[in-house]
């Protein structure tokens, strides 16, 4: 039976071409698999690295001062990108950069709130030269201004100040 | 020589054969070029979907203007985005793109769109179909932001005094 089956040549070059067809087939399609695979890890990472490089924001005042204080509470460097500054009015933000402003894991920044500059537009200006950073930017007595920063990774945190006018 | 040239048998044999070498070069070139092509339009196109990532990173109403919304968008994927379509509570609306909203932009495509370039900001101007502070309008909005590539973000947002 086997003998037979071996010595018949009739639909060989049937199997051999369908053969070759699908190892055509496969090395095309490989590289499209191998591609798709590639990106989905790639971005699998991003996401892992967003999860673990959370920030958390506080607001801290005197009767001179407001600053804000910038918490690095994952395990992953953070770059702030961007400072909201929210009312019921406006809108505005103060642009950080891309690469200038690291927070380390662990570590905390401090973002004062120059409360002698009145912004004009929808962009607030921000001083790197001086440590701490400054916002230039004067909170609305009696008026609730909400902070919201977010990361380069696209991580938000947020605060909100009410500065009472004073008696 | 002049045997062999005279000899015109098994002509048909070699010319059959380089014909039919010559059509399957033909048909499998033909057949490559179309798939590479095939290839890196899925790359560029819906292939690169899974690199686009989109934040809704604020949204503004502004009580002098009811009739819209403004939206900023912040790309932090791995790739440029442009967007396709918007949705306010189920229904397509208009927007705008604001041009000193991002920081660097781009026409990738060359289609006359904005694409969003990675860790860039951009503005964009919703025009409501019913006016936020209507009575007939709902108290949340669900934005809903489709791309390009198929990428959809959607996020519910509650109107001012609510």
């Amino acid at each position: 039976m086997l003998r037979r089956f071996l010595k018949d040549r009739e639909g060989a070059s049937e199997v051999v071409g369908t053969a070759l067809f699908l190892v055509i087939l496969f090395f095309f399609f490989s590289n499209v698999f191998l591609w798709h695979d590639q990106v989905s890890s790639q971005m699998d990472q991003v996401v892992a690295d967003r999860m673990n490089s959370g920030i958390r924001m506080d607001v801290t005042f005197n009767e001179t001062d407001i600053w804000l204080v910038v918490d690095n509470v994952g395990g992953l460097d953070v770059s702030l990108s961007r400072l909201w500054i929210i009312t019921d009015d406006a809108h505005l933000y103060a642009d950080f950069g891309l690469d200038e402003n690291f927070v380390g894991a662990g570590r905390q920044m401090n973002i004062t709130i120059d409360n002698m500059t009145v912004p004009a537009g929808e962009e607030v200006q921000v001083s790197f030269v001086s440590d701490p950073i400054e916002v230039k930017y004067k909170p609305p007595v009696g008026d609730t201004v909400v902070f919201r920063v977010i990361t380069k990774r696209a991580n938000t945190a947020a605060c909100s100040l009410t500065l009472q006018p004073p008696p | 020589m002049r045997k062999f040239r005279g000899n015109n048998r098994a002509i048909s044999p070699v010319l059959g054969t380089v014909i039919l070498v010559l059509i399957v070069v033909i048909g499998m070139s033909a057949v490559f070029s179309f798939f590479v092509g095939y290839v890196s339009d899925y790359q560029s196109g819906r292939g690169s979907a899974v690199m686009e990532l989109l934040e809704i990173e604020d949204v503004f109403f502004d009580s002098d203007d009811t009739g819209s919304v403004d939206v900023w968008l912040y790309n932090y994927g791995e790739i440029e985005v442009e967007l396709d379509s918007v949705f306010v509570n189920g229904w397509p609306v208009d927007f705008v793109f604001y041009p000193a909203s991002a920081r660097e932009l781009g026409d990738f495509d060359g289609n006359g769109a904005v694409d969003i370039l990675t860790f860039s900001h951009a503005k964009y101007r919703l025009s409501l179909v019913v006016d936020w502070d209507d009575e007939d309008a709902k108290p949340v909005h669900v934005l809903r932001f489709v791309t390009k590539r198929g990428t959809i973000v959607e996020r519910e947002y509650f109107t001012p005094g609510v």
